[in-house]
């Protein structure tokens, strides 16, 4: 009875995961035939295959396809991100806001662009590795011992507001420049190109490989502390590598794509939602909602005031804080 | 336990009482923002001249006008102890034939000049009102866009100084301002020879600007993440509409700077690009933005950036105020549309 049991949950997640693929595949689509500038599918298949110079070849190659691509990675490291941090913190509000990605990330971009505008080529640069400091100097922070959740998330919100104040200072005594660092503080992908996509896709293949293979670690490390050592696990360099690795792919996407702080947090719920915490399945199956949550979004924010844009960050907000609210009442959790 | 009660009723009575004249007294205090402000001896005073176009009455000693809060304020004439709470706002006035005894911190690519005893009451964004009041000033000159000078203007107001806030984007809030200005310094020669000079200019060279081209142009915030483009209600965008040229970004969204779809600018692919940026260093960051849009291969495909017609704007002339040089920052522009035109 009980492998019985088992076999049905095992088809029915992997029947939820199909449904998430074939989700995913299908918002890759809708974001490459809507934009500000209408295309038929009949000419975006002519552009696709054959070579022009044609301002519709432009269109789709240079601009519509990076982006797409773009918004579908920077989608999955987030909502991987804050899968990792959930699993590892046993904290339902870790997210990549928690281990310091956005306020390190933040801090570094706007000193980049408001304090250096010589050098606003370097902000995603900065971006990043202000992200990875602030982790580090967090974890830094929380050690004695080793480094345990609760430690880690107090350190994060202290650390965090401190940059904010950091952020803050900027902008009081730069009010006149602070228009520059808006977009970027609401995230969006306006300006993306293939240059972002070269940026992105290595984090998000190594992540994606690393995570398939050690979702047992991850399993396990949600048993508890205790449990997990009574396992044979190595606690304390386990978390270290996956807080690494989460660091990694949400800096990664948070220079390309500005602060997009509801992907990491509420994605990895919803698909929990829909496919338990067996991070066997939930990993993979948290890769294709957050790459459709963001195609979804910024398809949105380019087509809903064309050709004015807005942030695909304020659309994730709106519709999807209502969203994870309804489906949080209507199972019961909430 | 009468006399509690009684005691009790008296206590209650004479705080209402005392709370109720609190609040008239408060009220008497709080200025009606429509009403002008009374200054001393305003009633007996001749109106010597008044200037319609910019809704400004000029007393023998106040001057009367509308500021930007809609506010109806009366500034008395020839302030001893002015601060001024924008460099560029500073700058006005000291053409104005205007002094100050404090000023805002400068920004390192463009210092202030003539006011080298002013102390700084702190930056634009957040002018410390202590400072201010240290400085026992007269005249208050602010900007009305900024939450950091609205939230002082009251306290500034309760004591007793006198207080003006300005719009300074665009060309009419430069004219007005002078206009203003030269009032309050009663330096109407000043006005005369330095706004006859500007204006005439610069309708000089719009008269002169060709009418039948109607380049597309587009204006791009260069340190901006995203595509921030701005339409002709910012201050170059007047520039170039003025210049008869059509911007791809108006009628699009209600704000003047906005994210823009690149979609959209491949299609309608403008005949000139105009960057805006903070950078300092132009001939770094020119080369480093051209680069950025050749080495992109959507930018690249743009007729303008084949053509050269990318231009970088220096800085000191349009993303801080050109002020008295608004007529050499709309001959700039004019070079760059009609050089067959302007030489």
């Amino acid at each position: 009875m009980n492998v019985r049991n088992t076999e049905e949950k095992k088809i029915k997640k992997g029947f939820i995961l199909s449904v998430f693929i074939f989700i995913s595949v299908l918002s890759f689509f809708i974001s490459m035939s809507n934009g500000a500038v209408k295309i038929s599918f009949k000419e975006i298949a002519d552009v696709l295959f054959t070579e022009s110079s044609s301002v519709n070849y432009q269109i789709i190659w240079n601009v519509r396809l990076p982006r797409t691509i773009t918004a579908a990675l920077v989608g999955t490291c987030l909502a991987l991100s804050g899968a990792i941090l959930q699993g590892i913190m046993r904290n339902p509000l870790a997210g990549p806001n928690i281990i310091g990605v956005s306020s390190g990330a933040g801090l570094m971009t706007l000193i980049v662009i408001i304090l250096f505008p010589n050098y606003y080529y370097l902000a995603p640069v900065g971006s990043f590795t202000g992200a990875l400091l602030s982790t580090l100097f967090i974890y830094f922070l929380a050690w004695r011992d080793g480094a345990a959740p609760t430690k880690l998330i107090l350190a994060g919100v202290a650390v965090s507001s401190l940059l904010s104040a950091g952020n803050n200072i900027i902008m009081t005594f730069y009010p006149d420049k602070v228009s520059g660092v808006i977009g970027f503080m609401v995230g969006g992908l306006s300006s993306v190109n293939w240059k972002h996509v070269c940026m992105i896709w290595p984090y998000a293949l190594t992540g994606i490989i690393l995570l398939m293979l050690l979702p047992n670690k991850l399993n396990i490390l949600m048993l508890g502390d205790e449990s997990a050592v009574g396992l044979g696990l190595n606690v304390e360099k386990t978390r270290f590598i996956f807080i690494i690795i989460s660091s990694l792919l949400a800096g990664a996407a948070v220079s390309v794509a500005g602060l997009l702080g509801f992907v990491g947090l509420i994605v990895p719920h919803m698909t929990r939602l829909f496919i338990g915490s067996d991070y066997r399945y939930l990993m993979p199956a948290t890769i294709f909602t957050g790459s459709a949550t963001v195609l979804l979004c910024d398809t949105l924010a380019r087509v809903l005031f064309a050709p004015v844009e807005i942030p695909v960050g304020i659309i994730m907000s709106a519709l999807g804080a209502p969203f994870f609210l309804f489906l949080l009442r209507r199972k019961g959790e909430y | 336990m009468k006399s509690i009660k009684l005691i009790s009723a008296i206590l209650t009575a004479s705080l209402m009482s005392a709370l109720l004249i609190g609040c008239s007294n408060n009220a008497d205090n709080i200025k009606n923002p429509e009403a002008p402000v009374e200054t001393p001896g305003e009633q007996n005073e001749k109106e010597v001249s008044q200037t319609p176009e910019y809704g400004v009455t000029i007393n023998e000693n106040s001057v009367i006008f509308t500021d930007s809060r809609d506010v109806a304020v009366t500034i008395s004439k020839n302030p001893k102890r002015v601060i001024v709470l924008q460099n560029s706002l500073f700058e006005i006035w000291d053409q104005a034939g205007g002094t100050v005894v404090g000023r805002i911190e400068e920004s390192e690519d463009k210092k202030v000049e003539n006011a080298s005893t002013a102390e700084v009451v702190g930056s634009l964004g957040s002018p410390s009102l202590e400072k201010i009041l240290s400085l026992q000033p007269d005249l208050v000159i602010a900007l009305s866009n900024y939450s950091g000078h609205r939230d002082i203007i009251p306290a500034l107001e309760q004591s007793n100084i006198e207080v003006a806030a300005f719009d300074n984007d665009l060309l009419e809030d430069y004219y007005r301002t002078v206009r203003i200005f030269t009032a309050i310094t009663g330096r109407d020669d000043l006005y005369e020879s330095h706004i006859e000079n500007v204006k005439k200019s610069v309708d000089a060279i719009i008269e002169k600007a060709p009418k039948d081209k109607n380049y597309k142009v587009v204006i791009l915030f260069a340190t901006a993440k995203g595509i921030t483009v701005r339409d002709s209600n910012t201050m170059v965008g007047e520039m170039l509409k003025d210049l008869n040229t059509v911007n791809i970004s108006d009628n699009s969204g209600t704000a003047d700077t906005k994210t823009f779809s690149m979609e959209k600018i491949i299609q309608e692919d403008p005949d000139f690009i105009f960057v805006q940026t903070m950078g300092t260093d132009l001939g770094k960051i020119e080369e480093r933005l051209k680069n950025d849009a050749l080495s992109n291969p959507a930018w690249a495909s743009l007729t303008a950036v084949k053509e050269d017609r990318y231009i970088v704007l220096p800085k000191d002339l349009y993303m801080y105020k050109p002020n008295q040089r608004y007529a050499e920052a709309y001959e700039g522009l004019a070079k760059i549309l009609y050089p067959e035109v302007f030489k």
